[in-house]
Formats: structure tokens, sequence, C-alpha cells
């Protein structure tokens, strides 16, 4: 790459994959897309100003790199510095495999998973959706740093009715339709009856999957840029630490995940890091730019959001530490209360007490559950729940969304109504 | 612009010309994006150039579609497409005709910000954080300015050859107070589709941003139940189009049985005096369009009146399938997707009470005004407010922290019992997401509403 005309410093990144995807509706094939993607980044430094340039299509890069120059001409002077070189560790990130479906084996695979599910539940999925993405990406900046890697990504959401999906994500061709189709079934059985929100104070298993959601305000306190401002519940310390069974990490090098890669969105080397320790803050998600504004080093989590977009500190995976119980003995276990899988509520808010509607929830009395949960409220700070000796974690954990590696959570004294 | 304009529509032209398909429509996409984010001390200017296209084609019974970049790689996106929609067989689907549109439609700006230098907008935004920031408590500071100018080109293998140029300028602001361990946030937004002087209005709205974060944490969090509430129009706005606007897109009643029942035509799905329209031709917003993104004609389209479904927005598949015309409400977010049914402005008309008798009404209730966003799954439906006061003694009262009305849309639409005749364009920084498409523009024209007996709760 030459770049040389470029007083300061530089960075670009280029990329360029494909993507097939099939949309399955009432068992039918009613779209197949797919599409060719090609882009770059690039960032300038100069007199002490970043400035960046996107672009899609053939890029020129000589133009884009002035474009940048020209954006940093504009900015404020900061202490931002490109990072140097790094050791890459072998992450496997591409199956060639998933790279070479076809259109045709995808729509197969997908009605392979519809007449699965009509053998167990009689009719045909209201709706589906796969996805295989294949990605090249690669980075240079004039401080040495110089990678490349590919990337596929292989997604299955199976849609039951009733508010019930199933999804899975993976980097590698490992998502079984039998088992989705089966674990969607009996989503769908269980919620075949609908029950009245019950009202008071009670006990709420959150799933894997709003666990997720639980966590988004608390990823919101961890994120350098909060930390930066003084915004952070963590710049001042939270009044008590969490219990010492909650352990939280950020790591890029989880295998089996499509958050993972050799390096984050500028170069940095990704990570096993601890973000919450024995119920302790003891790390943040930074990039380049908050790293400078906190006089610390980036932590390998500068994320890329949009294509080609640029970085912010984010987290590559998420994992949480696992329990004692198997999730089925926790619902055993409840004489009243709820399981909830989805929550609507705000992103990234910071503050830790919210109010949210469960989408998608079940019943359960006399440790069984009793049929599906329409329009609850809960109510809860998760704060203080996680401080809570009570709260418990499930010994089983799942890959939700492809970058979270989460167990269930069982809250005690959640405060439940009808929304 | 003209010979890119023209060598794009003849392109495309020229390659669905070269391939029969029941129905065949193809894009292609120039957009240009300046992003200006401040924060605190710091800055980030970021110059955005999108070039894509979308080919797709009809011939069995599901889509073939396909997104590119380069014109390189148009005929291999053009043999994906009418490939994959040869794939399935079965009955070929059927799609609504609408009369060929040929125009070539430029920007008319009442205030054009392409005259204007760069870094005099940086400037702006520099002085808003720093007005936010001269505010005591105030920790931190957010100022994000966007401008989007772009050109879309849509041709159709029924003769329809459509270029028009958009704009979208939108200003975010955020300031952030804290004391102890309780971090507040004050927003305000601004947009439009034509006029720069809308962004230069942002340093009353820092002022504004910054004095509603510190009061916050001094309020008191609202308490949990069930409350009358009175929605300023950026909610009342935000309200309707999370509940009942997203019902009323085709493709999400064709989807689900339950919507497909209760979201017939004629149905009382609301308050008698509801009435709700979406409109892309309100000039100056950001999503004002003349054709939509199947080169069908934009119009205004009546959804709710007294109270009654009189109709739905569609795409030409989904107007098909339902035996009417297109509604004009074909959008895409950039150049990468197929084009779905979506919302443009979408209007609550304005009704006969004033804000004075709607408060009055409302005694121990909430005022809520300034959204943080919504969503919607299913019937439930999520509204985040960013200010929130008590109604005291008929008037806007004690000022509450942010809260958030959650409920079910069809009990809600039902307990709207006051419209005031109040009526305002709200085009803040709102974007829609629908699937994988995210942000589309979309905006608001909206009076002051009356909800009762709706569930209110902290955020």
């Amino acid at each position: 790459m030459n770049a040389g005309h470029v007083e300061g410093g530089w960075e670009l990144l280029q990329a360029r994959g494909d993507e097939v995807e099939i949309h399955l509706q009432g068992g039918r094939v009613v779209q197949v897309r797919s599409e060719l993607r090609l882009g770059a980044a690039a960032r300038v430094v100069r007199a002490g100003r970043l400035g960046a340039a996107t672009a899609t299509g053939e890029v020129d890069r000589a133009e884009l790199l002035e474009r940048a120059g020209s954006a940093a001409d504009l900015g404020l002077a900061s202490g931002f510095a490109f990072p140097g070189p790094g050791t890459y560790g072998p992450i496997a990130t591409y199956d060639p495999q998933v790279a070479s479906l076809r259109a045709e084996e995808l729509c197969e695979l997908a009605l392979d998973c519809d007449r699965a599910f009509q053998g167990l539940a009689g009719r045909s999925l209201p709706g589906a959706l796969l996805r295989r993405t294949t990605a090249e990406v690669g980075i240079e900046n004039s401080s040495g740093v110089s990678g490349s890697f590919s990337r596929t990504e292989m997604q299955v959401r199976l849609e039951g009715g009733s508010k019930t999906w199933v999804s899975r994500f993976s980097p590698h061709l490992t998502i079984d339709p039998g088992r989705l189709t089966e674990e969607l079934a009996r989503r769908v059985e269980a919620a075949q009856s609908r029950a009245g929100p019950p009202e008071g104070t009670m006990p709420v298993l959150f799933a894997p999957s709003a666990t997720a959601y639980l966590l988004q305000p608390l990823v919101a306190n961890l994120d350098g840029g909060a930390f930066a401002s003084g915004a952070s519940a963590f710049s001042g310390g939270v009044e008590s630490p969490f219990k010492p069974e909650f352990w939280l990490w950020e790591d890029g090098t989880l295998d089996g995940f499509t958050g993972s890669a050799p390096f984050d969105g500028e170069g940095v080397p990704t990570r096993r890091s601890v973000l919450i320790g024995a119920g302790r803050q003891l790390g943040m998600l930074l990039d380049c730019a908050t790293a400078a504004r906190l006089g610390r080093a980036p932590t390998g989590t500068a994320v890329r959001e949009e294509f080609p977009g640029l970085p912010v500190p984010g987290v590559n995976n998420l994992e949480m530490a696992s329990g004692q119980d198997p999730s089925p003995r926790l619902i055993g276990d409840m004489e009243l209360g709820l399981v909830v899988y989805d929550l609507m509520s705000e992103d990234a808010l910071l503050s830790s007490g919210f109010a949210a509607q469960v989408h998608s929830g079940l019943l359960v009395r006399g440790g069984r559950v009793r049929g599906r949960v329409e329009n609850a409220m809960v109510r809860l700070d998760l704060f203080a729940a996680l401080r809570a000796v009570e709260t418990l974690f499930s010994s089983d954990r799942e890959n939700v969304g492809g970058t979270f590696l989460l167990p269930w959570v069982l809250i005690q004294g959640v405060a439940v109504g009808r929304g | 612009m003209t010979a890119v304009a023209e060598n794009w529509l003849e392109l495309l032209d020229r390659h669905l010309r070269a391939r029969p398909a029941r129905y065949a429509d193809a894009r292609y996409l120039l957009r240009d994006t300046l992003r200006i984010r401040v924060e605190d001390d710091q800055s980030n200017v970021h110059f955005e150039r999108t070039r894509g296209g979308f080919v797709r084609a009809a011939i069995d019974s599901a889509w073939g579609g396909a997104a590119f970049n380069t014109k390189d790689q148009l005929p291999g996106a053009c043999e994906m497409a009418w490939s994959a929609a040869r794939m399935t067989g079965g009955k070929p689907m059927v799609i609504a005709g609408a009369p060929p549109a040929v125009a070539r439609l430029r920007l008319k700006p009442r205030s054009d910000p392409r005259g204007i230098p760069a870094a005099e907008k940086a400037a702006l935004m520099r002085q808003a954080v720093e007005v936010m920031r001269a505010s005591p408590r105030v920790v931190s500071a957010r100022a994000t300015y966007t401008e989007t100018v772009g050109t879309r080109f849509v041709v159709t293998d029924r003769g329809s050859a459509v270029e028009e140029e958009f704009m979208e300028l939108a200003v975010a602001l955020r300031a952030a107070a804290r004391a102890g361990d309780v971090t507040e946030l004050g927003n305000f937004d601004c947009a439009s589709g034509n006029d720069f002087a809308a962004v230069r209005s942002c340093l009353a709205g820092a002022r504004e941003a910054a004095a509603a974060a510190v009061q916050l944490l001094d309020a008191e969090p609202v308490e949990v139940g069930r409350r009358t509430v009175v929605l300023h129009p950026t909610l009342a706005g935000t309200l309707i189009h999370e509940s009942l606007g997203h019902f009323c897109e085709a493709d999400n009643v064709l989807a689900d049985e339950y919507l497909e029942k209760k979201m017939r035509i004629g149905a009382r799905i609301a308050s008698p005096i509801l009435d709700i329209s979406d409109d892309p031709g309100v000039t100056g917003a950001r999503a004002c369009y003349r054709y939509d993104d199947e080169a069908v004609e934009a119009r205004r389209t009546a959804l709710v009146r007294e109270g009654r479904l009189v109709g739905l927005l569609h795409t030409r598949q989904t107007a098909a399938r339902f035996g009417v015309e297109p509604t004009g409400h074909a959008r895409t977010v950039g150049h990468r997707f197929a084009p779905l049914p979506r919302m443009s402005v979408t209007c609550i008309h304005p009704g006969l009470s004033t804000l004075d008798e709607l408060l009055r009404g409302a005694e121990g209730g909430i005022y809520m005004s300034r959204s943080f966003g919504g969503e919607t799954e299913g019937e439930n439906f999520h509204l985040s407010a960013a200010r929130v006061h008590r109604i005291e003694g008929g008037r806007i009262g004690t000022p509450l922290r942010s809260a958030a009305v959650i409920g079910n849309t069809f009990e809600m639409l039902k307990s709207l019992d006051g419209v005031a005749d109040d009526q305002v364009l709200v085009d803040g920084s709102f974007y829609c997401g629908k699937g994988d498409q995210y942000p589309l523009a979309v905006g608001m024209a909206a009076p002051h509403i009356r909800v009762a007996d709706v569930m209110v709760g902290p955020i």
C-alpha cells in the first residue's frame, strides 16, 4: 500500500465479501437475496487531528486518504495515535464449507427445516431466515500494522409463531437444523396456551437471550467513552461490588463465535480480558481514541458496526460465568414466577434501574410452565440484582446472537405487573 | 450530475431489457454523508461515500435479488438475481401495476447546506458542546451533525425511469449530568429535509438539553403504575409510529395471522377521535419524496378515520395481494435490500381540544415530552420519554426522571381520549428500523394527545 504522501499517521482498512440469504414464509421460499460488497475506510492524523473517510465500491486509496485528511483539518487536536504492530493469534474465523454454500443449498436447508418442523408441529414454519456471509478484511497503518483475515458467518433463524423463535450464529457449518427445529417445537408447545400476567413481586428467570438485554446497561457503563466523560457508574465506584460469583469477560478469541477475529477494528490483537472479576469491575472497553483520552492502552475492542464503518469501543464477544444449577432445576424450584425469553427496552442507557415489557415469556406455577404470558412488565435494578446473594446463574450457557455466551439468570423479587 | 444520471438510468434499463421477467426493477444510489461528532474535547469528522445498487426479478413464486457496488458487478448481480428468481418454481407472484413514471427531480432547498463550509458546521457543533458544558453538573456533552445528500435512480421493466435527489439534515445533542453515582441524560434533536436554518437552531436546543439533564438529577423517579398521560407531539407521533404505524405496513399484516384478523379494513381499532394518515409529500421533512423505490408516485394514504382502519401502506407486491393500488410506500435503507412497505411522515390529524383541556382532564397524571425512542414487537409497544412531569392543578408540574410508557397497542388505541388542535411537524433525528433495514429517516406530524390508563415505569 502506498500512502507515503500522507503527512502524519494513516490507516486503511479494506473489505470485500458476499452474502446469500433465503427468506421462507409459510413453508415457501419468498426471497433469495445475494450481495457483493466492496469498500474501504481510511483515517488520517494531521497536525494531531483525526479525520476519517469511508467509501463503498472501487476505491482510489490516495483519494480516500486525502478526503480523510480533509476531515482531519476540521477536527480538534487529540492525543490519538495509531497502534503499532502486534502478534495475531490463530483464530478459526473461516469455514470453506460455509463459504461455498450456494443459494440452492441454502434453499434446500431452509426447506429441510420446514419439513422437520412439520413433522413435529404438524404445520409449516411461519417464517425462517438463513444467511451465509463471507468477508476478507485487511488493515494497514503508518505505525506498522499489517494484517488480514477471512471470515464466514452462518445464521439460521426459525420462527414458530406465538412470539417464539430460535436462532443460531456461527462461523462454521455446525448448526444442526434438526436440533434447532426440535427446540423451536418445544417452545411452541409451551407457548400454546395463554396465561394472564401475574402481579406482584416474584422470581423471574431470564433466558440467555433476555440476559443479553439485561446486560446492556452494564456494558454501556463499561464503555471507555463513558469512563472518559465521567458518565460511567464505575467512574466514581459503584456503591458495593457485585456478588463474587459474577464474572464477565470480553473475548475476541472465542472459538465458534462470530465476533472472534485475530485483531479488532484498528489492528490491535484481540484477547480475553476480565471486565468483572469476582464481582468487581476490573476492565473496560477501549478503542485507541478512548484509550488515549484515559492514558491507557487499547484493549482490542474497537468494533466497526457498519460496512466499512469506523471503530468505536464495543464488545467482540461477551462471556458470563456459569453457576451451579441447570436451568430446568431453576424452573422446577419456582412456585410462582416467569421465564422471560425476550424483553423490549431501550439500548445502552446507563441507568441500571428499568422497566421493560416482556415480549416473549412463560408463566411458571408449581415448578411447571403453564403457558405464555401476555402483556407483562418487569421492573428491576440490575446492579442491585447482581449484588443480591439470592440471584443465581445457571450451569448451562447458550450462544446468543453469535457474540454472547450467557447463562440463565434467576432474579428474586422482581416487580411484575400488567403492561 | 446529469451525465452520471443518464448513464445509470440507461445502464439499468439496458440490463433489465436484456432479461425477461414477470416483473423486474433496478436501483442505484449515489449518497454522500458528512458526519461531525464532537464529544467534550474530542471530535470525529467523517466523509462517507456510498455507491451501490440492487436488481431484482419476479419470475416464479419468489423474488430473486442482488446487491452490488460497481458497474462491473452489475452483470453478475443480474445473473444471480434472475437465477434465484427461477430457483423456486411454483405459482408466479402477482405484482400490481402503476402508471409508468419518467422524471428527473432536483432538490430545491430553502437553505442549502452545500454552500456552507464544513468548517462552519464543525464550529457550530463545538459551540453546542460548549453551551452544554457550561452548565454546572454537566460532566459530558455530545453534538452530532449528519448531512446526507444523494440521488436515487429507479428503473422498472414496465417503463419507469426516475431520478430523484434527496437531502437529510439532522442534529442530535446529548448532555450527561452527574451527582454521586446518578447519571442523567438530557437530549435535543432537530432535522430537516431542505433547510439548514433548522440546524442553526440547535444552540437553543443545547441549553435545553443541559437544563433537562441537570433538572433530572434532583427529580424523583416516576412511580410504577397505570396513569393518564398527556404526550407532547414528538411522543404522540413516536407512539403512533411504533404502535399503529407498523401494523399498517401491509407485509406485517400478511405475515401474522393474528394481525390479519385484527387489521381488516373497516375494523374499529382505535378511539373514534383518532384520524391518521401517512404522507410522503410533507415538504421539508427528511422522509419527503415524490417517487418510492419501485418508481410508484407517492401519495398521502389515509390509515385510520374516526377510529376505523381505512387503509394500509403498500408495495407493488402487497397491493396485488390486497387487490388495491400501490400507495408509494416501498422504501429501502441504502442500496442493499429490497423495498418494504414503510412509513414516511405519519400524521395524527388535529383534534378539537386544546392542550389546557387535555391537561385539565388528567389531574394526577403524567406529561411526557422528548423521545429517547420506541420499539414494537407484536402488539406490545415500548416508548421512552426523556422528560416527564406530574400534571398538577391542570398544569405541567413537578419534573420526574425519564420514564417509559408500555402496553398493548390495541388497548392503548382505544383508551386514547383526547387529541389537541396543535398539530406540528416534528422532524427530529428519528430513524426507523425494520428487520435489517435501519436507519430509515421518518417523520411525524402530530398534536398533543391524551391516553387514559396506560402503564408508566422508570427507565
